[in-house]
């Protein structure tokens, strides 16, 4: 009780999610973590390298610049820059390149290129001597600053020593187009690589979902299949995965131990049933068979109800024990061809003596036709016969001194059906649907002593059982009808 | 008409026998499957009634040695336990029909005098006419190179024709005697069977045994 309690609450706080979709979103998002970890480095390295590679390569044509810069300073004009850049600048043309030379004051000392940059635009305070300096900061001014400046701008500066020998600072400023270009092109490689990378983690996950889930699919599947009317197979679940196979193991077990309290019940059942059964068959007997000469009235009436009753108490442990057996769960424990004509004959020759008693005589509609004669249906004969059986007795209870019973089989495609009909007063409207209900009969006062009131429910138990159904009708004549209908088996040729 | 009563319980065994021997039966009991081996093999008797469960040994056990020292009497076994198998396994064992306890006195009664109608019938367990043969016990029957299995009524009914042959038998006699009954005329009972009987053992066979007697009912036999 306790754990039943326990379960809707646990249930509530984990939804249930698909095991192969936990695993799923598990995988998933480890891999996207790694993946996410792995790339911010990646990207961070490439974009410094790239930085730093074109940096330095800035800085080495700064260099080589500065060596012809220093032959012609200090008459250089713009067409002599011009010129260095197309000559010494090959990936001019790939940049907006900028090369301006500044004397020592801070002047631009190329002629006509007053738009040019200016000392204190590249904010230069002193000539560098020899080494190069990298200025990140560029200010307004000038053309080609403006041009320069239209993307952050790079700049490599290299001190020199002109022909008049003073010192000279050139600076070389360069947009950074290329380098932007290759970093949104590192990126681009991360995104891309990352959605490659979600998708095959998405699809590997779903695979290792799978290979974990399989054995956990087939363990449901066997104990789908793990019902009462499988309890004596053994479960086998052959796997190489040592929990799977473990867990089989262990359901085989808790099989086992489920088929021993079940056959302790039915060894219980059998024994009660045979313990209750003698004496009541003893009293019946003794009853039926008592000399009744010389016995009072009153005696007379005293033996009577005891046969009666004792006749009802026997039918009724026999109706409880077949009770037991269609409710154990289990499919019928005998399968066996059984066919329709034996059906209808059997259970009309073991109602004989009641149809005698009764003064109903019975009239049976076999199937005659030559090819269907052997039509069988697969089942528990004693409880097929004791269905019809059950009926029949139904039908005789009920009809009128003198009437007719008439019990037919036929055929109806895959289905083989027995109908019953009788003369009697027929089933009030208003009990067609209740006529199956355990107990029914003896609600109404005009059945009483009659019948037990478990027949019925009992038919529709068996006919349940072999997957069948059962209906009751009037018929416009007057009486009620009964049909059963079962499924027919496969025809198979006797065994010769 | 003698009966042997098997029955472990006195109760049910005295009541057996009184009820018997007001019904013109000569009645003895036993009440140990030992005594009743002997008494079953010894002593002449029209029928056998058999309990399933007795405290030495088994009903079953009982039937199959009775039929082992050749006793032919017809059993009517009698048991507590119901359920197919205990009635497929007595009647495999060579019990000639089944009664579950308890049971109307009227019923048993009926049984028996089936199984007596039965026994009266010349003893043998082979039954044979023409190339066609019925093992009582097995309850098979066998025509020329043929093997048929027969359902229990079949074999009452093939067993009736088989004892009563060269005779025209009404289905009114046939209903009573193999099925205990009467049908109502319309029913195509008799037929019915007698037809699977014809479909089993008559086809294809050159002398037909099955014979049609029109307005009256059938015959059984070779008719020259």
């Amino acid at each position: 009780m306790k754990r039943q309690q326990h379960e809707p609450s646990l249930s509530m706080r984990w939804p249930r999610v698909s095991l192969r979709n936990r695993i799923t979103f598990w995988v998933v998002l480890i891999f996207a973590l790694i993946q996410t970890t792995t790339q911010a480095v990646f990207v961070l390295h490439q974009r410094s390298t790239v930085n730093d590679s074109f940096d330095r390569e800035l800085g080495n044509r700064a260099r080589a610049v500065a060596d012809v810069v220093s032959k012609r300073v200090p008459s250089l004009t713009r067409a002599d820059i011009g010129q260095i850049i197309t000559q010494e600048l090959r990936f001019a043309r790939y940049e907006t390149v900028t090369l301006s030379v500044f004397d020592e004051t801070g002047r631009n000392v190329v002629k006509d290129d007053a738009d040019g940059l200016t000392w204190q635009a590249v904010g230069l305070t002193e000539v560098p001597a020899g080494t190069l300096a990298k200025i990140t900061r560029l200010q307004s001014g000038g053309t080609h600053a403006s041009q320069a400046t239209a993307t952050t701008p790079r700049v490599a500066t290299a001190g020199v020593t002109g022909m008049d020998g003073l010192r000279y600072a050139v600076v070389l400023a360069s947009s950074e187009t290329f380098v932007q270009r290759q970093l949104s092109l590192i990126n681009q490689l991360a995104a891309v690589s990352s959605v490659i990378g979600l998708f095959a983690a998405v699809l590997s996950a779903r695979l290792i979902a799978g290979i974990a889930v399989a054995p956990l699919e087939r363990l449901r599947d066997v104990a789908q299949h793990l019902g009462p009317e499988s309890i004596g197979q053994r479960v086998q679940l052959a796997s190489d995965v040592t929990e799977v196979a473990r867990l089989s193991e262990e359901l085989d077990k808790a099989r086992i131990r489920i088929q021993d309290s079940m056959l302790a019940k039915e060894r219980f059942l059998s024994n009660v049933s045979h313990e209750i059964k003698t004496p009541i068959a003893v009293l019946l007997l003794e009853s039926q068979t008592l000399d009744r000469s010389g016995c009072s009235q009153s005696m007379l009436r005293f033996v009577k109800t005891v046969e009666e009753e004792t006749a009802r108490l026997g039918k009724l442990v026999e109706s409880f024990l077949t009770l037991t057996r269609i409710q154990s769960g289990r499919g019928p424990a005998i399968l066996k061809r059984y066919c329709l004509n034996d059906m209808v004959s059997d259970s009309i020759e073991s109602c004989s003596l009641m149809a005698t008693q009764h003064q109903v005589s019975l009239k049976a509609y076999l199937l005659d036709r030559d090819d269907v004669v052997d039509a069988a249906v697969i089942g528990d004969p004693d409880l097929l016969r004791t269905l019809v059986d059950n009926l029949a007795r139904n039908s005789i209870r009920f009809s009128p001194v003198g009437g007719v019973v008439e019990i037919a089989a036929g055929l109806d495609g895959g289905d083989a059906w027995i109908r019953l009909r009788d003369e009697g007063p027929g089933i009030p409207p208003d009990r067609l649907d209740t006529i199956f209900d355990r107990f029914a009969q003896s609600r109404t006062s005009e059945r009483q002593g009659r019948g037990h009131g478990l027949g019925l429910s009992i038919a529709k138990g068996i006919a349940e059982l072999h997957g069948g159904t059962i209906e009751a009708s009037n018929r416009q004549e007057g009486g009620c009808e009964f049909v059963v209908r079962l499924r027919r088996a496969a025809s198979e040729i006797l065994p010769a | 008409m003698r009966v042997l009563i098997i029955e472990d319980n006195p109760k049910m065994a005295e009541a057996l026998q009184r009820g018997l021997r007001e019904n013109g039966y000569a009645a003895d009991m036993c009440h140990s499957g030992f005594e009743g081996e002997d008494l079953g093999a010894a002593e002449e008797y029209d029928a056998i009634l058999l309990d399933l469960m007795l405290p030495d040994r088994d009903g079953v056990e009982v039937c199959k040695n009775l039929r082992r020292r050749l006793v032919a009497t017809p059993i009517l076994m009698l048991t507590a336990l119901s359920g197919t198998e205990n009635k497929v396994t007595g009647l495999d064992a060579g019990a000639d029909d089944y009664l579950t306890k308890p049971f109307e006195f009227e019923e048993l009664l009926a049984r028996l005098r089936a199984l007596l109608r039965r026994g009266e019938a010349t003893e043998g367990r082979m039954l044979r006419c023409d190339d066609l043969e019925l093992d009582v016990y097995t309850r098979r029957a066998s025509r020329g190179e043929l093997n048929v299995e027969l359902s229990n009524k079949e074999f009452a009914l093939l067993e009736f024709l088989m004892r009563n042959p060269n005779r025209v038998l009404s289905r009114t006699q046939i209903a009573q005697k193999v099925w205990d009954m009467n049908f109502d005329p319309s029913s195509n009972v008799i037929d019915v069977y007698v037809a699977a009987l014809r479909k089993k053992l008559d086809r294809g066979f050159p002398r037909e045994l099955f014979h049609t007697v029109k307005g009256a009912g059938y015959r059984f036999g070779v008719i020259d």
